[in-house]
């Protein structure tokens, strides 16, 4: 608490001088910050209009960045949410759902837990970096990325998130030391270590990058939790269309009856059209699944991994974005499960205002077979500004 | 007799080769002249719409045709986001998700960043060398300069997007001042004009550079050249996947 207490004063004194350091400077200053202030209303519907409950959540974001020599950096980012409402109070014990991380260090705080108001801050990255031609070495709390595709990520093993999840595209952090080494222009190779506070928490793998017949193909290898990891992706193309893939592989350390190895494949494909029409279609198979589902993912941590990105066997994608003009666009994604029909409709209108401002409508909508009758589960819909700096 | 006959004939068949030749060298002068053996500039581009504009400014860095790196300054939200293009393929860094993604070859021909340009027209400008043919159109002023005005015809399995450019090309300082972009029926889709000439990193060229789409009007894109400097020495590893992530 001590130590997030002096982080925020630091950061409160060092605020003035990054805004004139920035103004009258060309070159990089040894201190940035950006971010964004926004605002979301959202309101769900449990099949009836009239049986709602509404939330709003004011959330900011502020990066640091410190470039302490040519070579050595640092970053600081802090999420601040406060939500109140309606729905706040019908999940129980909200603020406590919300503050959690299973890492080593403690970096987020519960400002106000009440019934219906909650605020919370987490610092979800705090890193330093080091590099240079060949290397580049990063040890802190950071967002190590190795998935391809843009829906589901086998090979997201140390961040894999929770597409629905949509107010969050940052993702949250990890407390990782991560060493690449560029062998030359066409390849690289990855370690990345996550020490984890049981014993069966720690993720450590390497990542070998290669460019070659026009495709970025990717191998990765290593220990993930319970699990050894072997698994590969691959991005290209056929003729005009993206072709991406990535599929990963998890045998556990110790056979239980309780234990049974993972397969689980993704692929995807893109493509634009004439009059800026873009459609991606994309697909999981998931050889141990879950079936458990809930409906309204976006405001739990909910378990989810790169050996479970989605609770069913087989999970289709699809979307059709349209862009009506520079500043505005349309964007509608439909995901299907045969596992009792599952449906989920995500319309997007998404507008920029003005410069740096932002305006947004989303829906979700979860239909599925329950009881043997075939309905909406639950409707979510999200109104949302966003002002950047 | 006979041989001044078959000498005419020879020369007959090979002239338009020669002036192939020349229309070539001077398009490829001219090329040369604003990208230099390596560059770099900041650029401010303005997107203008009925009712509605807005402005980005990016820094750029190029060596030969086939390495390309842009780097978005503003606005805030795009800041930090890169584009890298090596030969054919291209790449976009988006620092706010932390994910390098490989772009579809079909998003070439879009537009870049919601802009007047397309993809295509940020990074694959060295096809207009090797994918078109090129030849001599009646000479033209252009802002009280003198002309060359050169049609470039793709050549028959050439992909690209355009079905025939015209340019205009300042005779004394080769410098592209006008370029009109048709597609593959003949219509005229985007015509481009150069103005402000001035020393830009030693060399005199157009700062200004406008973009407007024949179809659509009050549509606009500006292309403003802050700074510029050329022939700094660049290692080809600058322009790697690796770098995307760290350039600034």
């Amino acid at each position: 608490m001590k130590f997030y207490k002096s982080i925020l004063t630091c950061i409160l004194c060092f605020i003035c001088t990054t805004f004139f350091a920035q103004k009258y400077s060309t070159k990089t200053p040894w201190i940035e910050l950006n971010g964004y202030i926004k605002d979301m209303q959202s309101t769900y519907f449990i099949q009836k209009i009239d049986s709602n409950a509404s939330m709003n959540l004011i959330h900011n974001r502020l990066n640091f960045k410190f470039t302490i020599s040519p070579k050595i950096s640092g970053r600081l980012e802090i999420r601040n949410r406060i939500f109140y409402g309606e729905q706040v109070k019908q999940i129980s014990d909200f603020g406590k759902a919300i503050n959690q991380y299973n890492g080593i260090l403690n970096l987020s705080h519960l400002w106000i837990n009440e019934k219906s108001f909650v605020a919370h801050s987490v610092i979800d990255r705090m890193l330093l970096q080091y590099a240079d031609e060949k290397w580049d070495i990063k040890i802190g709390r950071q967002r190590i990325n190795w998935g391809i595709n843009n829906i589901w990520n086998p090979n997201d093993i140390f961040n894999a998130y929770n597409f629905l999840d949509f107010d969050y595209e940052e993702r949250p952090g990890n407390d990782a030391i991560r060493i690449q080494r560029n062998l030359n222009n066409s390849s690289a190779l990855e370690l990345a270590y996550k020490p984890g506070k049981y014993k069966d928490d720690h993720t450590v793998a390497f990542l070998y990058k290669i460019n070659k017949w026009k495709y970025d193909f990717q191998f990765l290898g290593g220990m993930y939790q319970t699990d050894y990891v072997v698994g590969g992706g691959w991005a290209g193309n056929i003729k005009e269309a993206g072709f991406k893939g990535e599929l990963s592989y998890f045998i556990p350390k110790r056979n239980t009856l309780e234990t049974s190895d993972t397969f689980s494949i993704s692929i995807m494909a893109d493509q634009t059209f004439k009059n800026d029409w873009y459609v991606s279609l994309a697909g999981l198979y998931n050889s141990n699944p879950t079936n458990a589902f809930v409906s309204s993912g976006s405001f739990y941590n909910s378990n989810l991994s790169a050996k479970n990105l989605f609770p069913f066997r087989y999970n289709f994608y699809a979307t059709v974005l349209k862009t009506i003009s520079p500043i505005k666009s349309f964007n509608f994604s439909f995901i299907y499960s045969p596992e009792k029909n599952t449906v989920i409709l995500v319309p997007v209108y998404a507008w920029n205002v003005a410069t740096n401002f932002d305006l947004d409508f989303t829906a979700q909508s979860f239909f599925s077979e329950q009881n043997n009758t075939y309905q909406n589960l639950i409707t979510e819909i999200y109104i949302r500004g966003r002002w950047s700096f | 007799m006979k041989k001044i006959f078959f000498l005419f004939f020879f020369h007959l068949l090979i002239l338009p080769f020669a002036f192939a030749q020349e229309a070539r060298e001077i398009v490829k002068k001219a090329d040369e002249k604003a990208k230099g053996k390596t560059s770099m500039a900041t650029i401010t581009i303005q997107t203008i719409r009925p009712g509605w504009t807005r402005e980005m400014s990016v820094k750029g860095w190029t060596k030969g045709n086939d390495l390309t790196l842009i780097l978005v300054l503003a606005p805030a939200k795009e800041k930090g986001v890169v584009y890298l293009k090596r030969k054919k393929e291209v790449w976009n860094w988006i620092p706010s998700i932390e994910r390098n993604i490989k772009m579809p070859p079909s998003m070439m021909s879009q537009s870049w960043m919601g802009t007047d340009f397309t993809n295509d027209d940020l990074v694959k400008e060295a096809s207009i060398l090797e994918d078109y043919n090129h030849s001599f159109l009646a000479e033209v002023t252009i802002d009280a300069r003198t002309c060359y005005k050169i049609q470039l015809l793709p050549k028959p399995k050439a992909a690209v997007v355009w079905g025939k450019i015209i340019m205009a090309i300042d005779k004394k300082d080769f410098m592209m001042l006008h370029v009109e972009y048709y597609d593959e029926d003949g219509v005229l889709i985007n015509t481009m004009h150069c103005t402000d000439i001035k020393m830009l990193g030693g060399r005199l060229l157009p700062a200004r550079m406008e973009m407007v789409p024949a179809n659509k009007k009050g549509n606009k894109t500006v292309l403003l050249y802050n700074s510029l400097v050329f022939d700094t020495p660049m290692d080809d590893s600058f322009f790697n996947i690796q770098n995307i992530t760290k350039v600034k």
